[in-house]
């Protein structure tokens, strides 16, 4: 049984984080970190889903990884290392569109991404939205010249809840992102040491989690998106968000629509 | 490249899992928490009714997840849906289930919505249990794209029965975090 004597200020609503499953979608630079805070904090489950294969480029990022493990499974290596913490972890090795991780997405208390692709974040967020259930998606983004001068650090944490604003509202899913569908750390040098980075957005997204979960704070709102500047040192709330979202208005949550070639299938 | 390097590895079979587990078959109802509140509103006791009626719109997740029901609506009993009778409060099946049949147009079902007030995990009574059965229920023959079934609330906390696979099971109720009537409506 794992002390809690340090979790106090979290009030009755620790008694929450006991019951929860939380899913954390993809589990390498950024997800890693997730997987490891949320599995400290003494939760009912952890749904660790990624597909990938620990690649050696990856082990400079991906915590809890060892270069014994190039080639293992990911989510199985974060399940393995992350045991005997008071959090039970279930590895879903698969893509977060299967079925299996749809089933797991849809019936979670929370779901943490931290994909490498618009395409990948819009679905994750759209499976939630229809689920009511919260999402919270890091994203970290390096500008480099090709001088190699590094022009900007830019990252977020997005925090996607029924009647809020979404990652299109907030311009993180866009027509342009979609089309380009896969992200790297920096275009064309995917083997980025940006350990530090993903560490900082993955705390402010369980911090963001905590709250939410454990409602510790009831008159302090998390913020939609909180925009961090690494060139700065700055990590602050992005308050240009003023209306209601009206990409999925809580009338279309759930399973809308009934294909008429099914229905006559059937 | 590691998407081609993570195929070939694949179709040799290497670094291939088990089956992954599956979820729990549990049945859960998710709420957002203001839609929630907005219920307890509604079924506040009042000087005119001492049980006050609504009925939860709901909508199964996912055609694949009809064990996972989502609130988006509520709906208040207008005084001429109440009738007469031996019941905390009765009501008028006729006027429930033209409602039905107005929401199932758009997959929504139907959960029917009282409070117990007080602290604590409430329990349906037995008469709510009979109600349960025998007017819920069937609303969901054949019909299998929208839940319904019953919320008991009180003060804190909540029960719910919903029809999956058409028999009611009981369902987790989840207050779920939501920012609704946090934003001015733009003109």
């Amino acid at each position: 049984m794992m002390d809690t004597s340090r979790l106090t200020f979290l009030g009755p609503g620790l008694a929450r984080l006991r019951t929860a499953t939380v899913c954390v979608v993809g589990v390498g630079g950024g997800g890693s970190h997730l997987a490891q805070q949320i599995a400290h904090l003494g939760l009912h489950a952890v749904v660790l889903i990624d597909a990938d294969i620990l690649d050696r480029s990856n082990v400079n990022r991906v915590v809890c990884t060892r270069y014994a493990d190039v080639g293992r499974l990911k989510a199985q290596i974060l399940a393995e290392r992350l045991r005997g913490l008071g959090t039970r972890l279930i590895p879903v090795v698969t893509r977060a569109e299967s079925v299996i991780a749809r089933a797991w997405i849809e019936r979670a208390d929370l779901v943490l991404g931290a994909v490498d692709g618009a395409r990948a974040r819009n679905n994750i967020e759209r499976l939630c939205r229809a689920a009511l259930v919260p999402y919270i998606d890091i994203g970290l983004k390096i500008d480099v010249v090709p001088t190699g001068d590094v022009r900007g650090v830019g990252g977020q944490v997005f925090t996607s809840l029924a009647g809020g604003p979404c990652m299109r509202c907030g311009e993180i899913v866009t027509d342009e992102t979609l089309a380009l569908d896969r992200e790297e750390y920096v275009a064309g040098a995917p083997e980025q040491q940006v350990i530090s980075l993903n560490g900082l957005l993955a705390s402010q997204a369980i911090n963001n989690a905590l709250a939410l979960l454990t409602d510790y704070a009831p008159g302090f709102p998390v913020p939609a998106m909180i925009r961090y500047d690494g060139l700065v040192h700055e990590m602050k709330p992005d308050a240009y968000i003023t209306r209601p979202c009206p990409h999925y208005p809580l009338e279309d949550a759930g399973w809308r629509f009934v294909l008429p070639a099914r229905r006559m299938a059937s | 490249m590691r998407r081609l390097v993570d195929f070939i590895r694949r179709l040799l079979g290497l670094g291939q899992a088990a089956a992954p587990e599956a979820p729990p078959a549990a049945a859960r109802l998710h709420v957002p928490r203001s839609l929630l509140r907005q219920l307890r509103e509604m079924t506040q006791p009042n000087e005119r009714r001492p049980e006050p009626l609504a009925l939860l719109r709901a909508r199964y997740a996912s055609e694949e997840a009809r064990n996972v029901v989502v609130g988006i609506g509520a709906i208040p009993f207008p005084d001429s849906a109440y009738v007469e009778g031996p019941a905390g409060a009765n009501f008028d099946t006729d006027w429930l289930v033209r409602i039905a049949n107005r929401e199932i147009a758009v997959n929504v079902g139907l959960l029917l919505v009282h409070s117990h007030g007080g602290r604590g995990v409430p329990r349906f009574s037995g008469i709510d249990g009979r109600t349960n059965t025998h007017v819920m229920a069937p609303l969901a023959i054949g019909v299998d794209v929208a839940p319904y079934g019953a919320l008991v609330l009180s003060d804190t906390h909540a029960t719910a029965v919903v029809t999956v696979t058409n028999s009611l099971a009981v369902a987790e109720v989840i207050a779920v975090p939501d920012r609704l009537g946090a934003f001015e409506a733009s003109a």
